[in-house]
């Protein structure tokens, strides 16, 4: 296991995508702190619910809230990055034939994708711990320019890892459903239009959410979707860090699950779709390219 | 003598369309095997099968003696393939390709350099794949079955798209492994290349084995004798010969098994026994008339 983990990281590390995507995401960190920068310094005194939100922007660059921020983008834009990573990974070996190539040396197929699985995810945390180092530096940049103190508690540096555990635990669904469909389609754009397709429906046009409002059973197939959980996960790793989005945003806590149910449904999402796929990657032939 | 690959009416159907139809295979040790068929025959799901890659629809595949169903890994540790067109990441360079399979295979890099150096391949190393030209492709492809140093290798179609040079250094390469104590699977479309360098040979025709058997065998030597009338007193006298083992009609001629420094005994043969001849020369047939003799009879 270890030797192939090796040898997809060589894979993945080599590969232009997996920079190319990296740089794009922690090139839109940097934007984002630099909007939240200039709308906190370039705009006038306000009061009310605008001040708290200029508040809560202001705490996002500054320390210890600065790691939420990365946090959050790891959850947020991360999340669509994670989707064309996972199934790139996965789909490029159907259309390369490497598949193939592999499986004839070795043909222990859920050892090669538990292993392809672990890269993929291991490729993540560096990528996560990236962008936490990235807006460090920013949050050493910024901080004197807000006349603020740059301590960070020895807490904070323990919600941190938990934080960065909790974050790629929160793609881990994302990610396995991503596989499941490129296994299933045998294709990286198969993959990809599945994986971004739910991650479109559940935040963009907020679709699923329209069912907590018939509620009975529909509100409780609602917070049992992925998103309505890893809403609870991320939540928590904003709050971690003395931010509060809650008093800006029309987020009611009373409808978010619980952290425990959040933990749960998540797990057995990513262990139905890990199911999946090891089912489905085990028994299916591999039959030429594409 | 163990058989290293072994398949017992091995099947595959996918949906109605039968690929391949209750083949049963034996290569033995040691030996070149050359697996032909024309395109779409059936050889490379077949190789699949045997590879453990597709599941046949019935039957089994015996790989130095594990079933490749239940025992894969066992089956496969000593098996190097080069299936269809080789497959590699366009990205990296030959030499990084071949260390992704050497580490998931936990072997050294000292290996990679080994087989880079066998494929003539080394000068070449550090370009990326994308960049190889076909018969670099090939080659590499052949290094990276070759890199655990297994007894059994297959290759599927290890010519395509190489010029005569290229495909003459393929030919060779594959002499050479043979030579070394390696089985060879050798799977083609290309009969020339089958019958220089396989001592037995497997045709495939829509699924079906249609011909197995040495090289040798299976092809006719002898002489062909075309007379002028009179074909059934020359029949007789040619039967009544200890050095004719098989009398066969060919178009208006006999082919007969003989040795062929007996022409001019059969000649004179027929002279005396008053049957005047038209032809008389030693005939030998090709792989290629050969495989066109046998899928025709199949038409018939």
């Amino acid at each position: 296991m270890i030797n192939l983990i090796r040898a997809e990281w060589v894979k993945l590390s080599r590969r232009p995508l997996s920079w190319i995507l990296l740089t794009i995401f922690l090139v839109l960190l940097v934007v984002q702190v630099l909007v939240q920068f200039a709308l906190t310094v370039g705009m006038p005194v306000r009061s009310g619910i605008v001040s708290a939100q200029f508040e809560e922007w202001r705490r996002g660059i500054l320390f210890p809230g600065i790691f939420a921020t990365a946090l959050s983008h790891v959850n947020g834009l991360g999340g669509i990055f994670a989707v064309i990573f996972a199934a790139g990974a996965i789909g490029s070996e159907y259309s390369w034939g490497t598949l193939r190539t592999h499986l004839a040396r070795d043909p222990l197929r859920d050892r090669y994708l538990l292993a392809k699985l672990a890269t993929i995810m291991l490729t993540l945390a560096v990528a996560t711990l990236l962008s936490v180092a990235l807006a460090s530096l920013l949050g050493v940049i910024l901080a004197p320019l807000l006349g603020a103190s740059m301590s960070v508690a020895p807490g904070d540096l323990i919600n941190l890892i938990v934080g960065i555990l909790r974050a790629l635990y929160v793609l881990l669904p994302y990610i396995l459903l991503t596989a499941y469909a490129t296994l299933l389609t045998r294709s990286l754009l198969g993959g990809l239009a599945v994986g971004l397709s739910y991650i479109i429906v559940e935040t963009g046009f907020g679709a699923l959410a329209l069912l907590r409002v018939l509620g009975g059973v529909w509100a409780l197939a609602y917070n049992l979707t992925i998103g309505q959980n890893i809403n609870t996960l991320t939540l928590m790793n904003r709050h971690a860090f003395g931010l509060r989005p809650e008093t800006t945003a029309p987020l009611d806590l009373s409808q978010l699950p619980s952290p425990l149910q959040a933990t749960l449904v998540v797990a057995v999402y990513s262990a139905l779709f890990l199911f999946l796929s090891l089912r489905l990657f085990r028994t299916r032939d591999i039959a030429g390219p594409g | 003598m163990d058989a290293v690959i072994r398949t017992e009416e091995l099947t595959k159907r996918f949906g109605d369309r039968i690929a391949v139809d209750r083949i049963n295979l034996e290569v033995h040790p040691g030996e070149i095997f050359g697996f032909l068929g024309p395109n779409g025959a059936g050889k490379t799901t077949t190789i699949g099968m045997l590879l453990g890659l597709i599941r046949p629809t019935s039957g089994r595949a015996f790989v130095f003696g594990c079933d490749i169903q239940r025992e894969a890994a066992a089956a496969l540790r000593e098996v190097g393939a080069m299936i269809e067109a080789p497959a590699f990441y366009p990205y990296l360079s030959g030499r990084d390709n071949l260390r992704v399979l050497a580490r998931a295979a936990g072997l050294p890099d000292r290996r990679v350099e080994e087989v880079l150096a066998q494929v003539d391949l080394t000068a070449r190393a550090r370009d990326r794949f994308s960049a190889y030209s076909q018969g670099m492709k090939q080659r590499l492809g052949i290094a990276a079955a070759l890199l655990h140093e297994p007894r059994l290798i297959m290759l599927d179609e290890p010519t395509n798209g190489l010029d005569p040079a290229g495909q003459l250094e393929i030919r060779n390469l594959v002499r050479s492994l043979s030579g070394s104590g390696r089985t060879v699977f050798l799977c083609s479309h290309l009969l020339h290349e089958v019958e220089q360098v396989c001592q037995r040979v497997a045709i495939l025709k829509q699924g079906r084995i249609i011909a197995q058997g040495e090289v040798a065998a299976l092809l006719r030597r002898g002489v062909l004798v075309r007379t002028i009338g009179e074909r059934e007193r020359a029949e007789t006298l040619l039967r009544s010969t200890p050095w004719v083992s098989r009398i066969s009609e060919y178009g208006d001629a006999f082919l007969i098994d003989a040795p062929g420094d007996r022409t001019a005994d059969i000649n004179a043969l027929l002279t005396a026994g008053g049957v005047p001849v038209a032809e008389i020369r030693h005939y030998e047939t090709s792989l290629e008339e050969f495989f066109l003799e046998v899928t025709a009879e199949r038409e018939r």
